[in-house]
């Protein structure tokens, strides 16, 4: 697991074409997730968590998969013995059926925010 | 150099005029010797054992600003697309590419646009609209990632808007091939034969209001569907937001019961 600490800027030519996220340190541990949250108890102690409610964007990258916050920022996870698009496809049937559930509409798109119709 | 003077407003919803605006601004910047050099490599070195085909490349205009669309299959696609496009191209690449110090240096030399996916950007839209308005050309890939599947996956709502926004030309580009020569998946690429065909350019007329993107939104995106799936032959469906369970995992009715573990 990885938390992006800050934005760079990207520039050339005396212009700023746009913006880098930079990410912290790599955490290991195992993930877990339920209906309601996705847990993080990383191998040398200590648990984060993240509301399905609370997630702002959802997507893959590369070989991680990606989550964002707005209280927390991005995160993204990489698995050792896994897929990322399994577990996009899960966290996005997740997100899909909460904000259903919780009456906020069909979800259209998980990134750059997940929208609904 | 802001993109469309917002006092002609008025008078630029049509692509004609909004075109003629680019057209009288500054010319744009000639491209870099690194970006000669690195499409110099990619057709002479890179491409050849990919046997790449390229039909309808008269679509692409020769002067003037336009936006080329592709659908994306593999990690070969912007070295096929930028080596075979006539005309320099500014594409919009991930950021996260850029966040190494020697790709950081590399990217912007060969006219990368940095595009946060997590999160909506305006920062690129204006670095594009602004390329735009020097009548050069950008590349998107609308989908905003690589295809899983080979299949097309829905085009990004907001770049879409983007497309409206800009009130430029728009050529969809059709890759066919790419997916089976790396897919996403793939280790490394095989031998095979990669197809680029480009279409007619697409006008969808310049909207510079809100309301006016919306309402032409779900328009714009079945044109472009329909573009890239009559100009590549790899795609068989039209694509679908997913939101399947993979398999050997199944929801539950019990909100606090685990539904995927894993190591990370």
């Amino acid at each position: 697991m990885q938390e992006a600490s800050r934005e760079e800027s990207v520039g050339w030519r005396g212009e700023v074409l746009g913006f880098v996220e930079q990410f912290g340190e790599r955490v290991e541990g195992s993930l877990e997730v339920t209906h309601l949250r996705v847990v993080f108890r990383a191998t040398a102690g200590g648990t984060r968590e993240w509301l399905l409610d609370d997630l702002k964007a959802l997507q893959a990258s590369s070989s991680k998969v990606q989550l964002r916050t707005s209280a927390v920022g991005l995160v993204q996870f990489r698995f050792h013995d896994d897929s990322p698009r399994r577990w996009e496809s899960l966290l996005r049937a997740l997100v899909a059926e909460r904000w259903r559930k919780t009456g906020r509409g069909e979800v259209v798109e998980f990134q750059p925010r997940i929208s609904t119709r | 150099m802001t993109p469309v003077p917002r006092e002609s407003k008025a008078s630029l919803e049509g692509s004609d005029a909004t075109l003629a605006a680019y057209r009288r601004r500054a010319s744009p910047p000639p491209p870099t010797r690194i970006y000669r050099f690195v499409r110099w490599i990619a057709r002479t070195l890179v491409l050849p054992p990919l046997r790449v085909e390229v039909e309808g490349a008269h679509h692409l205009p020769a002067e003037g600003p336009f936006i080329l669309v592709a659908n994306h299959q593999s990690v070969l696609d912007p070295i096929v697309v930028q080596g075979f496009c006539t005309r320099p191209m500014h594409t919009l690449t991930k950021s996260s590419q850029f966040a190494t110090p020697p790709f950081g240096w590399f990217l912007p030399r060969i006219l990368a646009l940095p595009a946060r996916r997590y999160r909506v950007d305006p920062q690129v839209v204006r670095a594009m609209l602004r390329r735009l308005s020097q009548g050069e050309v950008v590349g998107i890939y609308p989908e905003g990632e690589r295809t899983w599947d080979g299949e097309l996956q829905p085009m990004r709502r907001g770049t879409v808007r983007v497309l409206l926004r800009a009130g430029v030309p728009v050529v969809p580009c059709g890759v066919s091939g790419a997916f089976q020569v790396w897919p996403r998946w793939g280790r490394g690429p095989r031998k095979g034969r990669v197809v680029l065909r480009f279409g007619e350019p697409l006008h969808f007329g310049v909207h510079l209001t809100r309301p006016r993107r919306e309402a032409a939104l779900p328009g714009a995106m079945e044109r472009l569907s329909t573009a890239f799936r009559t100009l590549s032959s790899d795609i068989r469906d039209p694509g679908v937001p997913r939101g399947e369970l993979p398999a050997g995992w199944a929801l539950s009715n019990r909100d606090e019961e685990v539904v995927g573990k894993g190591t990370s």
